[in-house]
């Protein structure tokens, strides 16, 4: 645990010092009467790759088409590369985006589709050739050069609206929930590549998803969005071990999230004796799943709490089991290894937890 | 389903296409390839593509109707362009749409009425131009071919504003955001992007319309007064006034296979890559 902490303080330290590219100053977007991005402001730095994570709805996807410029904010300030840019157009941004359905144009062959930025600029055409030839080599499509996107798989067009907006050389590039439309392992495989292409070509990488496996795999940082408000900004470790806010740990990951007022018997008096500030308080207590400990009755852990529970069901998810508990009504979910060998259904068990793992939010 | 009761299913519509449409046109054929002793003989073609009266209104028909297609397009392409992406709001949209194809609720007839008033030389255009003062004397609008243009635009630019909407609409709105993503401004977008993908719909609308304007009977023979031949008023005239059924026939038969050919060169440009693959 001090090793993974002191690795991360390192990583801090050194985005840190990196200049920040993109920054917002208290952005609000509104349509009509809605709020879709509400006073947030948020710092990101050269070459990290930070994820916009929330559900459907929070303004990641808002958030970024700022950035792109396809939204103009209604109040505040974007800038980029210290220019203020909020109102400047798409075409003039050093920015370029994958879109989440691709957006690649179906009247264009793959290598013209790849070549569309390039052509823009006021560059020789040898140049482009070149630059484009490279950009379906690195991406490996030279053989659908001259197909059309149409004739492409998913994850193929994919590539091609990763090679559109790279070849261009921006300063940021923007996805949004580019791998939503592809299968488990192709997703899978597009995360790595994706990563990799972020270390291959060391630009800042903003993507918007509202899995959190994918944010927590791939990203520097994630910034959980909620309601248009940023809820934390952290490093997928800080963001999974010490979640700021009650909607953050309970997004990230499982969690069992006890209401301790609404607990009766032996439980409630328990957990109140050990942690005597929710007396009356609205506040819940969060642990994580992996956390809790299932063990045959009254073989109390050391320095641990100790709660009473009832084996409900058992359900096996390849790597682990998933253990459903019943504890007082109160319902909990516990993961073990599969090896890991636990009593009988509707058996009466321990549920332990080290008090340091347990976070009140 | 066996394959017995797919045709016995099918009979019902195939006889209606044979007897309603098919037939009509046999005997058009038949009337055109006769001659007055019941034998074939060509002499009604030969006749009408030797003539050079008839072969210059042949051609008079071609432009004018090409250019009521150049003008329907470009104005129709604004108006189309104009309803899918400027008006927002629902409401306006369908009032648009009703605005759009409110012309073909009335007859052909009374359109070309209203058009005679407007153009004709006490009517609106040219009494608004002498009281502004931009003229002196009224020009000649109605019986000529400008004349004739104008009532066809008016008349077939629904065609070609709707079949050009269909298309406009059905853009993804994210591909003209890539495009200015890629460092395009909104001119360069629509050139690269917009345009060339409403080729389809321009495309179908161009041939409806020119096919619909060669065709034309009542608006020509109106606007024109009589002064102005063209093609369908010539087969009307040789049908109806001449009682020359053969030549009239053979005179139609002509403009279908010429129709035929642009409808064939339309769908050979349609062939185009991009549309193909779209569609497996």
């Amino acid at each position: 645990m001090s090793v993974v902490q002191s690795i991360e303080e390192n990583i801090l330290k050194e985005t840190d010092d990196k200049s920040c590219i993109i920054e917002f100053n208290g952005v609000t977007k509104k349509y009509g009467q809605a709020t879709a991005v509400d006073n947030i402001s948020l710092s990101i730095r050269e070459g990290e790759f930070i994820s916009l994570l929330g559900p459907s709805g929070c303004g990641k996807t808002t958030t970024l088409r700022m950035i792109g410029g396809f939204e103009l904010p209604s109040q505040g300030s974007i800038k980029i590369d210290d220019k203020e840019a909020g109102n400047l157009p798409p075409n003039h941004r050093p920015v370029n985006t994958v879109f989440q359905n691709y957006a690649l144009f179906p009247h264009l062959s793959i290598y013209e589709n790849i070549a569309f930025g390039l052509k823009q600029k006021k560059i020789p055409k040898s140049q482009i050739k070149s630059e484009t030839d490279e950009m379906i080599e690195v991406m490996g499509l030279q053989q659908h050069r001259e197909k059309y996107p149409r004739q492409l798989s998913g994850g193929q067009q994919q590539r091609v609206a990763l090679a559109r907006a790279l070849v261009n050389k921006p300063r940021v590039l923007l996805l949004d929930e580019p791998l939503g439309a592809l299968d488990l392992k192709l997703r899978k495989k597009m995360q790595f590549e994706l990563k990799k292409l972020h270390e291959q070509f060391e630009i800042t990488f903003i993507y918007v998803t509202h899995d959190q496996e994918e944010a927590l795999i791939m990203s520097d940082r994630i910034a959980v969005m909620n309601q248009g408000r940023i809820e934390q900004i952290d490093t997928p470790q800080q963001i999974y071990s010490n979640p700021n806010t009650l909607f953050v740990a309970d997004f990230i990951g499982e969690t069992n999230l006890i209401d301790v007022d609404s607990l009766q018997g032996l439980n409630k008096d328990i957990l109140l004796k050990e942690f005597p500030q929710l007396i009356n308080s609205e506040k819940k207590l969060v642990i994580r799943p992996e956390h809790f400990k299932i063990t045959t009755k009254n073989r109390v852990q050391q320095n641990g709490i100790c709660l009473e529970a009832k084996i409900k069901n058992v359900h096996f998810v390849g790597s682990k089991k998933l253990v459903v508990l019943e504890s007082e009504s109160q319902e909990m979910v516990v993961n073990i290894s599969d090896e890991e060998h636990i009593g009988h259904l509707s058996e009466d068990v321990s549920l332990s937890v080290k008090k340091d793992l347990v976070r009140i939010l | 389903m066996s394959k017995k009761t797919v045709l016995l299913l099918l009979a019902p519509s195939v006889l209606i296409l044979l007897g309603f449409f098919v037939l009509p046109l046999i005997v058009v054929l038949n009337n055109s390839i006769m001659d007055e002793t019941g034998s074939i003989t060509f002499h009604h073609y030969l006749q009408y593509f030797k003539d050079s009266h008839y072969l210059s209104i042949t051609w008079k028909s071609i432009k004018i109707s090409l250019l009521a297609t150049f003008i329907t397009l470009l104005i129709g392409y604004f108006i189309a362009y104009f309803t899918t992406r400027y008006i927002k709001s629902k409401k306006l949209k369908r009032v648009a749409y009703i605005v759009i194809i409110s012309p073909l609720f009335t007859s052909a007839v009374v359109r070309s009425f209203g058009w005679m008033v407007i153009l004709g030389n006490n009517g609106f255009i040219n009494n608004t131009l002498l009281a502004l003062g931009i003229i002196s004397e009224p020009i000649k609008l109605l019986y000529t071919e400008t004349g004739i243009i104008i009532g066809l635009v008016y008349i077939l630019a629904p065609f070609m504003i709707l079949s050009i909407t269909t298309v406009l609409e059905n853009i993804d709105s994210r591909l003209e955001e890539a495009a200015s993503d890629l460092g395009l401004g909104p001119f360069q977008t629509f050139l690269k992007v917009t345009l060339p993908l409403t080729v389809p719909g321009i495309l179908a609308g161009s041939v409806m319309v020119f096919s619909l304007a060669i065709s034309a009977y009542v608006t020509p023979a109106m606007l024109s007064g009589g002064k102005v031949q063209l093609i369908a008023t010539v087969i009307y005239e040789q049908m109806m006034q001449v009682f020359n059924y053969q030549f009239g026939s053979a005179v139609a038969f002509a403009v279908l296979i010429f129709s035929f050919l642009i409808i064939g060169l339309n769908h050979y440009l349609l062939r185009s890559d991009w549309v193909e693959e779209g569609r497996r």
